[in-house]
């Protein structure tokens, strides 16, 4: 079984959790620009950030044999504060046309204030602008369902948006159809503690179906782990599914989402 | 049996590319849910293999409120406190014999207000 984690923090992990994935079989992932635990002082952070996540990633996966692609964004925690957002905002640009960034990311709302609101919008606009590929960030806990439903009506309200090329990240089971009723396609975050568990995670594939579904660990520098990706395609199969089936979930549709990119080498199987 | 090429149907499509939207799909696939996982383990063996895990659960969140209660200022906590409150009418979900347990439970932790929030201080 071969794995691609679609939402991973790298830049928070160790070597050995390169190596984990490795042996697990995880052959590519793909790493959101997001918040590092702390507000950054000045553009120059997100600078050297973005620059780690386009050179010192990639290098660093390519050592335990994993593709290594990126998003680039102001995030929106950070967004609260509207002048730094808008000039790191001008750094990314001339950052699109890189080999490693499959576009515009995680972008979205974290209180769901008006200041996150007008970073979203100005960042949804960069996307559209330049024909990027949309990886939205939906609020944590009692913002979730609100968040995800003021995102999603922007997008919605935006024609030059094709629901097909945004995915709408860290739904639960209160706004997983929000984003896939819309066309949008839909991925699940996996935690040990706090958010979805593999066990959920299985239920809602279930309960929705697969299709424009991924599957990722966020492994952030919180409590978290490259392990939950694997252990929730464990629980998919104890309960009798099929490889085939697996396969589709946990290589073949990120695949076919980053692959409208242009950029993203790796094909589905089979 | 008989049913069982019908029933596989919307797990079949959901893997070609340019057939009915996931919506569709969906929609399809949740009316036929329980006959979908037909090969799939049955509720008493869906039981069987998560009991021990939910009973450990609810001995886990009973235990929890012992302690909130042994706390001083505990026995007054419990009645007056808003994320109480909510914990309380999440557990009447559990127990109001509805489906969708899952999804209800999230809207009862989930700010139902319209418009942008404050910024936080």
């Amino acid at each position: 079984m071969k794995y691609i984690d679609p939402h991973i923090h790298c830049v928070s992990r160790t070597t050995d959790d390169y190596r984990y994935m490795a042996r697990c079989g995880v052959v590519a992932v793909s790493e959101p620009a997001f918040w590092a635990g702390f507000d950054r002082s000045s553009a120059a952070s997100f600078a050297d950030y973005f620059r780690q996540l386009t050179e010192v990633e990639p290098r660093r996966a390519a050592a335990y044999g994993i593709e290594h692609y990126c998003w680039l964004c102001i995030n929106a925690k950070e967004a609260e504060n509207v002048a730094l957002s808008r000039e790191v905002i001008r750094l990314i640009p001339p950052l699109l046309d890189h080999p490693r960034v499959l576009g515009v990311g995680e972008i979205g709302l974290n209180k769901n204030t008006r200041n996150e609101i007008t970073i979203f919008e100005e960042q949804v606009d960069l996307a559209a602008k330049h024909n990027q590929l949309i990886l939205i960030h939906t609020p944590h806990l009692e913002d979730k369902h609100k968040g995800t439903s003021i995102i999603t009506s922007i997008l919605k309200n935006d024609s030059r948006i094709q629901p097909s090329r945004v995915l709408i990240d860290h739904c639960e089971e209160h706004t997983l159809k929000l984003a896939r009723d819309a066309g949008f396609w839909a991925g699940l975050t996996i935690y040990p503690v706090t958010k979805v568990t593999p066990q959920r995670a299985v239920d809602i594939i279930e309960t929705y179906g697969s299709q424009m579904l991924c599957v990722n660990s966020a492994s952030d520098w919180g409590e978290s782990s490259p392990s939950m990706l694997t252990d929730t395609c464990l629980e998919f199969l104890a309960r009798g599914h099929g490889e085939a089936e697996a396969m589709e979930i946990f290589f073949n549709n990120p695949c076919r989402f980053f692959g409208q990119s242009g950029k993203w080498r790796i094909e589905p199987k089979g | 049996v008989a049913e069982a090429p019908v029933l596989r149907f919307p797990a079949f499509i959901s893997k070609k590319p340019g057939l009915p939207p996931p919506a569709i799909v969906d929609s399809i696939r949740r009316r036929t849910l329980l006959c979908y996982n037909y090969h799939m383990l049955n509720a008493s063996q869906t039981l069987d293999r998560y009991y021990l895990e939910m009973r450990g659960k609810c001995l886990a969140l009973a235990a929890d409120l012992d302690r909130v209660a042994r706390a001083d200022g505990g026995p007054a906590m419990l009645v007056s406190d808003p994320r109480l409150k909510k914990l309380n009418a999440a557990l009447a979900v559990l127990t109001d014999g509805k489906a969708d347990k899952a999804e209800r439970v999230q809207l009862v932790f989930s700010d139902r207000t319209v418009g942008p929030n404050p910024p936080a201080q």
